[in-house]
């Protein structure tokens, strides 16, 4: 059987591409990756980006896992999700892939 | 009258069992650890889960360059999701005891911390100890908190 948290990911990136974060189940980092563009934000910018991409990057591995989980407890697993500290805010992984706040998700 | 105490004995270990899980989850999910690098360039806070909860990047961090800044990043995630990891064990410590600690320490990959030597000692929550300050005091060297 393979391990959920081995193989959900959640990815975001900024819309220009500079800042992409990919977390796991629960938002472990598994990668940061900038273009040399990135830096260009300037200190305080990019932390705030990378923060922002990463909770985008989490609401969607989170996404992911409620759905798997969905699929092989059946019914609504979101208070099981909760209780483990991984629910999600819904606003974080409905957007489209060229959301308002400049983020896109894979 | 020894049955009587024993019974309101049993009662309110069961009553103080129930007050330290019943928060427990909100508590664990408050847990923030934070690590940084040696130059104190970059700063990153995490949940137990590992996600991003804060980060502080200086403009010498900057001088890096875009790959080991990301490098760094992941890794100081990685390190200080172990301090709030360290510290959710604390807080489970009370509930789980010595031996369920230990166990589950080692499951969470945190083995490393634990003194081979040390004795473990069988706990259960009680009545008796009632100090909310144990939870962050447990002593991986000695596999026993402060109690």
């Amino acid at each position: 059987m393979t391990e959920p948290s081995a193989v959900i990911t959640g990815t975001a990136s900024t819309v220009d591409g500079t800042v992409t974060v990919e977390v796991g189940i629960g938002g472990g980092l598994r990668a940061v990756r900038l273009t040399p563009a990135a830096l260009d934000l300037g200190a305080a910018r990019l932390a705030a980006t990378v923060l922002d991409v990463a909770a985008r990057a989490t609401a969607l591995a989170n996404q992911r896992a409620n759905l798997m989980f969905r699929r092989t407890l059946g019914g609504s697993t979101d208070e099981l999700l909760a209780g483990l500290g991984l629910s999600y805010a819904r606003d974080l992984v409905e957007d489209d892939d060229s959301g308002e706040r400049g983020v896109m998700r894979r | 009258m020894n049955e009587r105490r024993s019974t309101e004995r049993l009662r309110a270990d069961a009553e103080e069992r129930l007050r330290l899980t019943d928060d427990l989850p909100a508590r664990i999910e408050a847990v923030r650890g934070t690590a940084h690098d040696d130059a104190r360039t970059i700063a990153v806070t995490a949940t137990v889960h590992g996600a991003l909860a804060g980060l502080a990047i200086t403009a010498d961090a900057l001088a890096l360059g875009p790959a080991r800044l990301g490098e760094e990043i992941v890794r100081l995630a990685a390190a200080a999701n172990r301090t709030a990891l360290v510290d959710g064990l604390g807080l489970l410590s009370r509930v789980l005891g010595d031996a369920g600690t230990m166990e589950l320490a080692r499951s969470m990959g945190l083995g490393d911390l634990i003194d081979p030597d040390a004795p473990v000692v069988p706990q259960v929550p009680s009545a008796d100890n009632t100090d909310d300050d144990y939870a962050m005091t447990f002593d991986f060297s000695s596999l026993r908190s402060d109690r």
